[in-house]
Formats: structure tokens, C-alpha cells, sequence
């Protein structure tokens, strides 16, 4: 192979390229600790650890993508379930089916960011989140994928902890997609949401919608 | 320089030859080698595609920088990733979803300071302790540590003494007004960055004294730790951290965040108040004022304490 020491035989001369090579291939095989790795090297020898795998979580809002679908788990905000396409996360109540999100590569920021994000819109009047008054309107809480967490487009604006606010419409991120410079493709996906929500709607100025684990 | 020609049996140079090759790296299941020519071998183990939480930080020895970094798992503030300053090309800020080699430096000597003591963690791996003893007569070893820490600027309230001339008269009347301080804010901007540090001690809570006082000075960051770098020396050194260094990780932060501070805009003080007597030709206005002058200030400084004397931020999940 490329770097095999050279076998000698009796009566060959140690020269100093032998001798070199010699050192020079101890030196290459010298361990450094990499991702995972720990490497203690001690007066009487040297220890390689290798980290332990870490357990898998089925936490609320997990995003998966496969393709240009996105799955998202069950998660609630105030106790309140949310929905793609008004179906609920936890599936259709008649058929079973579970909610697929439509994932597009054109919804991307400048930046390369793409949010799959809660989109929370409070009822008209109403301060606090709730089920809609009348029966038939529409869902507060949709999942939806964003380039901005801003409601009114362009960059958001977070000074006060809460996201920002119009017509009490408020976007809540559960995950990101990035792909930086590139404009092809999802990139990839960071969770960022793990657990259910609190929300507080506050009239400021400025309007804001905190949110807070459970 | 001697020119003799060392004797060493060939039977012996090939076994150590045969120990050397056996010596060489090669992946196995869940590991990866990278090779660095002379420099040596880099093992890995690869990710699972399981979960690790945010936040989570791994040291690495950078051969070629000849430096130890780490790599912080994403985390986010307000729904964005933070910056690393200086961590780019060209000594850019990196945004931390690029995955930057962020520069360990400033390590301190743990056990050095009565406040600091290592861990019992590092007592048993033969690092004294703060009687200079190690466990069971272990040889000594030397402990350094570094801190990465988030921090977010925010506006710093400031108090200021106004000089007002109220009356047209040669007097003049000191007001006390609070305002907020955005130079940092300014400079920086809001979002989160990753620092490093070689201990983050938490700025001590200003007494009742400094607040009543006005003497108190706001910070211009909210910062909290991300986690605690640990490098542990084979042997008692002095010198920095090598590559024969063990590096251990101590995490105090694990979920993402939501940051505020307490006050978005400036609060509203009381408005002064001004008397105007228009007696003994003026001069009983400039009197008086100045003595509501005293009363203002005490009004603004009593103001400030009880309800705005710091525009600290929050971090929560």
C-alpha cells in the first residue's frame, strides 16, 4: 500500500531516509479526537472513547420531511390542536388520514431560510386564542411554510421576545429549513419547537404574541 | 556528527515495522478517518440521525490550526440562529447554522481561584484538590476550562443630569432624566451571539443603595451560559492545551429561547413641575424652581428605582 513501511533484510544499511520514513509513519498514525471522539493519552498509554449514540424523541411539532411532503407531530398551543388544510395533525377523525404538508423550494428568504412555521390568528375582537365562535370558521392554529416569520413579509422583527403582530395574525416557528447560498433544494432541517405552547396575546405598543413551552 | 552506521537486526526493525502498520486507523462501524498526511489521523464517530439537543457542543482538536474549536449544534433566539463573530471567511461573522470551528482561547486554571474548585468529576481522574491532594495518590493533572455564552445586546437604561436654564435668569436648574442607551444595540444589533470566554461570572444584582441613589450602571447585554469546555492534561503543565489534552463538555443550556427586555421604549417619567410666581420681579420664580428642581430629582430617582431602574432582558423557553 501507499504508505507500508519498507521490509529490510540482513545486512541492509540504516540510512537516514530508513530512518525517516520510520518516523515519519508513526507521526501519520497519530490519533486526534474528531466529532464524538475523546482521546485521553496517558503516561501509560492512550485511552479512544467514542460518544454513545443518543436516544431518539417523538416530541411535539417534530418536523420529517420526505420529498416535498412534510409530516408534522401533534402539538397544542393554550390546549388547543392545529392543522394542515383543516385536518388535525393527529389525523382526520373519520378516515384516520394524517396531514401531509406541501413543501416548495421557491419559499425560501434571501438568506436561505425556509420556516415551517404555527400560523396563529386570533378571532376578530377576541384577545385570547380560541375555538372559532361560529362552528364553521376558520381553524386558529395552521401550519404553513414561510420565508419570513413575519405576518407582513420581510424580516421580523423580534425586539420584544414576541412575534410580531398584524391583525392578530402572528407566526410561530417550528422548524427551518437551510440551504445558505444555494437556490436548489430544501437543504437542511432544524428543529427548533419541542414542546407544547402557551400563547399570550399582549396590545403593547407594540402588538406582540408571546409564546412559552408548557 | 557521528557517521557510524547504527546495528540494528533486521528481525527488529520488522517487528517494529508489523506494530507500526497494525497501529494504522481505519472506520469501523459508525466511526470515519480523515487522514492529514503527516500530521496524523483524525477518527470520528458518525451521527446516528438521532436527537441531540440544541446547543449541544463538541471540542475538537484542529490539527492544522494547531488550536482546539468546537462545534455547536444549532440552537435559536426569537426563531433565528445566532452569529459567531469572527468565525467566517475572511474573520466574518458566521451564523451558527454554517456549521462555523468555533476558536476555544482564554482558558483559565481551574482550582486556581477559591471559587472555581474542579469538579469531583476531575478529582477522581487525578486532578487535585483544593488541599492540593489527588484521589487514592493519583499523579497530578492539570484542569483549564473555557466558557461559551450567549449573548444578546439590548438597550441599557441611563440616567442624566439636565441642566435647564426655566426662567430666562441667570439660574439654572438640574433635572434628573431617564433615558435608554442603544450604542451597543446600535452596534451590534439584536441577534443573538456565541462568545467565548475564559469564565462568565454573572454581574452581581445592584444593592438598594445604587438604586435609590441612581448610581447604578445597566448592563448593555443579557448573556447566558451555553456550556463549560474542560481540557485535562495528561500530566501537571504549564503549558497551553495540546492535542494530548482530554476535552470534557458540561452543558447549562438545552432548549431554544425567547429573549425580551424589559422595556421596548423608553419609560414615561413624571412631568416636572414648575412653579411661576411672578414674585419680587422674577426672582421668586427662580427661587422656588430650584427648590422644585430637588423635588423633581428626587421624584425621578424614586421613579426609576421602583419601577425602571434596569432594562434587563429575559431568556425563556
Amino acid at each position: 500500500m501507499m504508505d507500508d513501511l519498507e521490509r529490510v533484510s540482513r545486512g541492509m544499511t540504516v540510512t537516514e531516509d530508513r530512518w525517516e520514513s520510520m518516523r515519519s509513519a508513526n507521526a501519520a498514525r497519530r490519533i486526534h479526537p474528531g466529532n464524538g471522539v475523546r482521546v485521553a493519552r496517558l503516561p501509560w498509554g492512550t485511552i479512544v472513547s467514542a460518544a454513545p449514540a443518543a436516544l431518539p424523541w417523538a416530541h411535539s411539532w417534530k418536523v420529517r420531511r420526505s420529498g416535498d411532503t412534510g409530516l408534522v407531530a401533534p402539538g397544542r398551543v393554550n390546549g388547543l390542536p392545529a392543522r394542515i388544510d383543516d385536518t388535525p395533525l393527529e389525523g382526520d377523525a373519520r378516515t384516520g388520514e394524517i396531514p401531509r404538508l406541501r413543501l416548495r423550494t421557491d419559499r425560501f428568504s434571501e438568506a436561505g431560510e425556509s420556516w415551517v412555521a404555527l400560523r396563529l390568528e386570533l378571532e376578530q375582537g377576541r384577545a385570547a386564542l380560541s375555538e372559532p365562535l361560529d362552528g364553521d370558521g376558520e381553524w386558529p392554529l395552521t401550519i404553513v411554510q414561510t420565508p419570513t416569520l413575519s405576518p407582513e413579509g420581510g424580516a421580523a422583527e423580534f425586539a420584544g421576545g414576541g412575534s410580531p403582530d398584524k391583525d392578530g395574525v402572528a407566526l410561530y416557528p417550528l422548524a427551518v429549513f437551510y440551504r445558505g447560498a444555494r437556490t436548489e433544494g430544501f437543504g437542511v432541517l432544524h428543529q427548533i419547537a419541542h414542546f407544547d405552547l402557551n400563547h399570550r396575546f399582549s396590545g403593547g405598543p407594540p402588538p406582540r404574541h408571546f409564546f412559552w413551552a408548557a | 556528527m557521528s557517521t557510524d552506521v547504527y546495528n540494528i537486526r533486521a528481525v527488529e526493525w520488522n517487528a517494529d515495522a508489523e506494530v507500526l502498520d497494525r497501529a494504522r486507523l481505519w472506520p469501523g462501524t459508525g466511526t470515519r478517518v480523515r487522514r492529514h498526511g503527516g500530521a496524523g489521523v483524525t477518527l470520528e464517530a458518525l451521527p446516528g440521525g438521532v436527537w441531540k439537543h440544541p446547543w449541544f457542543t463538541a471540542p475538537l482538536w484542529d490539527p492544522a490550526g494547531g488550536r482546539w474549536v468546537a462545534r455547536v449544534k444549532p440552537g435559536f433566539v426569537n426563531g433565528l440562529d445566532p452569529v459567531v463573530p469572527g468565525a467566517g471567511e475572511d474573520g466574518e461573522d458566521a451564523r451558527l447554522l454554517d456549521r462555523p470551528d468555533i476558536v476555544l482561547g482564554g482558558f483559565r486554571h481551574v482550582g486556581a481561584a477559591a471559587d472555581d474548585p474542579a469538579p469531583r468529576f476531575f478529582h477522581l481522574l487525578g486532578v487535585p484538590d483544593a488541599r492540593g491532594r489527588t484521589w487514592r495518590g493519583l499523579p497530578p493533572r492539570t484542569l483549564r476550562a473555557s466558557d461559551l455564552i450567549l449573548r444578546t445586546a439590548r438597550a441599557a437604561l441611563q440616567g442624566n443630569v439636565e441642566v435647564v436654564d426655566a426662567t430666562g435668569t441667570s439660574g439654572t436648574i438640574a433635572q434628573y432624566r431617564v433615558g435608554l442607551d442603544t450604542t451597543r444595540v446600535d452596534q451590534v444589533g439584536v441577534r443573538a451571539r456565541i462568545g467565548v470566554t475564559a469564565r462568565w461570572v454573572p454581574p452581581p444584582p445592584p444593592s438598594v443603595a445604587e438604586r435609590m441613589l441612581g448610581i447604578f450602571r445597566d448592563e448593555t447585554e443579557d448573556v447566558t451560559p451555553i456550556c463549560t469546555v474542560y481540557l485535562l492534561a495528561p500530566e501537571r503543565t504549564d503549558d497551553a492545551p495540546d492535542a494530548n489534552w482530554a476535552a470534557f463538555v458540561r452543558h447549562h443550556l438545552f432548549w431554544n429561547l425567547r429573549h425580551a427586555p424589559r422595556n421596548l421604549r423608553p419609560p414615561e417619567p413624571p412631568a416636572p413641575i414648575i412653579l411661576f410666581t411672578g414674585l419680587a420681579g422674577g426672582i421668586g420664580d427662580a427661587i422656588g424652581n430650584q427648590i422644585l428642581a430637588n423635588i423633581n430629582d428626587l421624584s425621578d430617582r424614586v421613579f426609576n428605582a421602583l419601577n425602571n431602574t434596569t432594562n434587563e432582558g429575559r431568556y425563556w423557553t
